[in-house]
């Protein structure tokens, strides 16, 4: 988690551990606050990273944002895991790739492009989707040239990655591939700068993927029918 | 120790979202129900014939602030003017109960309340003091429902020792199984129970688990659940001709005799000044008659009390109900607490 104020970056922690989310999240956020001598009251508002990912997991951070949000009665902003990895890279014209373990042999995925200066934005290529990384990586072929790729997924796909794309696969040092929160809230900051008042309410998980038990049911259904 | 007339009410906002059901209320001195707001998931699983625990997650989620909302407004409080925010910790599914859990700690961080855990299983008991019933200890309660299936007594207020517990299926889970075996619908309780009405008790025999001494006062419903099962499919391999009315009703009876059987052993073992039904299948109207008729029986001055069908059922007011006697001990949860899937009662 990370505690923005305009532009400075007043503190943040990042874990990297197997420890449960549910344990951690409230603390840290509370040794954050005492830290930066920031009281909750002051808080203008939360944005909190939606998925994709595990589910439980994303739902804990969105639980606890909605919450927060509620009980302080301020704004919460929603922003993409995928969108707020890929804002890590910053070189104008760049192809950025961010990639999560999505498991079942499947990656949640995305593809952008840095415009160049004076916007800067990221361009949406390839909208965040749960697919094979076969599927991905032909769809990546098609752009003949380098391609940034970030993200925790690399720890198991780096190797297919570099292997289906050679010279055109750039992957960077494992720091800088973690999903980091002083992103998530820049991120957010900019979606409630066009949305002031964006409410916890409409605040939900980006799961991009149905819960298996509805999957196979509609696959029951279809085989099902005529 | 009831507070003097003049001093303001201790208000409890309690959150449950352990099962199926989404639910905030806000109770007054464990006592008085201000509000009690539940959104039932029971459709949304119906097509699957059980609770889903990713669907019931998601729906969770979606909810719980909305209905945090509405509890408030309908108990005409703000959240400062709270004492303390009370959740369901477990036992449940896990996913599940993360939701209320998450929520309710970061709802107490920012409002500056202390924050209780409850025990689900042991909640469902205090349901009873929310009815006015007259509670007296020694007491045994009974409570079960689609997810537990427990004995517990409470030698004095605030006290709660587990005497026994389902080993395998819970009695509501036994219930919803057998139904779907025989083709009802889900939720499987309230089907038997109305089929069991017209159909004879003692047409099938089938096996009342009532375990060994040492265990006398735990249960064990699988044994009975396969047999009916098989005794199904016997009957539709033979082509035989089946009352379905006579199979619910004799399965009804062998589940609720044993039930019925212990607790009536438990409240005479321990001296029971009063005997408490609670959780789902207390709405189940064999057990209620059954029940009554044998307690009248074996300890006359006994007198049995169980909550109105709504406060059987999962819901928030008998968490902060349960909260109460906690919030008055300053048993406050830390921010860490965590969302335990086999939480077990009088821990
Ligand atoms: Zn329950």
């Amino acid at each position: 988690m990370a505690l923005l104020s305009a532009d400075t970056l007043l503190a943040e922690y990042t874990l990297n551990i197997r420890k449960t989310h549910s344990e951690r999240l409230l603390p840290l956020i509370d040794a954050l606050l005492r830290e930066s001598a920031v009281e909750r009251e002051q808080l203008e508002a939360v944005a909190v990273a939606v998925g994709p990912g595990s589910f439980t997991g994303i739902r804990i951070g969105v639980a606890t944002a909605r919450a927060l949000a509620q009980g302080l009665a301020i704004p919460a902003a929603g922003v993409s895991t995928l969108k707020a990895l890929a804002e890590a890279v910053p070189t104008p014209g760049a192809l950025i790739c961010p990639l999560l373990d999505a498991r079942r042999n499947e990656v949640y995925g995305a593809l952008y492009r840095r415009q160049s200066a004076p916007s800067l934005r990221l361009e949406e290529l390839i909208a965040p989707a749960a697919t094979a990384l076969d599927n991905l990586i032909g769809q990546l072929h098609r752009y003949q040239e380098p391609i940034i790729f970030t993200g925790e997924g690399l720890a198991a796909y780096g190797p297919p990655l570099t292997a289906a794309l050679g010279s055109q696969a750039v992957l960077p040092p494992a720091p800088l591939r973690l999903c980091r929160a002083s992103w998530v809230a820049l991120c957010g900051r900019r979606l409630l700068e066009r949305n002031p008042a964006a409410s916890y309410e409409e605040l939900l998980p980006q799961y991009l993927r149905r819960p298996e038990a509805e999957r196979r049911l509609a696959e029951r259904q279809k085989e099902g029918s005529p | 120790m009831i507070p003097p007339p003049d001093a303001s009410p201790c208000y409890i906002l309690g959150l449950e979202s352990s099962c199926d059901e989404t639910a905030a209320a806000v109770v007054a001195d464990g006592r008085r129900i201000m509000s009690n707001i539940i959104s039932s998931q029971i459709e949304l699983h119906a097509r699957y014939g059980g609770v889903v625990p990713e669907i019931a997650s998601r729906r969770h989620l979606e909810q719980i602030n909305l209905i945090i909302g509405e509890a408030l407004s309908e108990a005409g409080l703000t959240l400062k003017e709270l004492h303390a925010i009370a959740v369901s910790s477990g036992p449940g599914l896990v996913g599940a109960l993360l939701i209320g859990v998450s929520t309710a700690k970061a709802l107490a961080y920012a409002a500056r309340l202390p924050l209780i855990a409850v025990n689900h299983v042991e909640a469902h008991l205090y349901a009873n003091h929310l009815t006015g019933a007259g509670i007296r200890y020694p007491l045994i309660a009974l409570i079960a429902s689609g997810g537990h299936t427990a004995l517990l007594l409470m030698p004095e207020p605030e006290q709660i020792v587990s005497l026994g517990q389902t080993r395998d299926d819970a009695a509501g889970e036994t219930f919803d199984k057998v139904a779907r075996a025989m083709g009802l619908g889900y939720p499987g309780g309230p089907q038997i129970d109305r089929l069991a009405s017209s159909g004879r008790p003692d047409a099938v025999d089938f096996p009342r688990a009532y375990l060994d001494e040492k265990a006398r006062f735990d249960f064990s419903f699988s044994g009975l659940k396969s047999a009916v099962i098989n005794h199904l499919h016997h009957l539709r391999q033979k082509k035989e001709e089946l009352s379905l009315a006579d199979l619910a009703a004799s399965f009804q009876e062998a589940l609720v005799r044993v039930l019925v059987d212990k607790t009536v052993a438990a409240a005479k073992e321990h001296h029971a000044a009063c005997v408490l039904l609670a959780g789902g299948v207390a709405a189940n109207s064999r057990l209620r008659t059954l029940l009554r008729s044998e307690l009248a029986q074996a300890l006359p001055a006994v007198p049995l009390y169980f909550p109105p069908p709504l406060l059987c059922t999962d819901n928030a007011a008998m968490i902060a109900a349960a909260a109460f006697p906690r919030y008055r001990c300053g048993l406050y949860a830390p921010l860490d607490l965590n969302a335990s899937a086999s939480l077990t009662p009088g821990c």
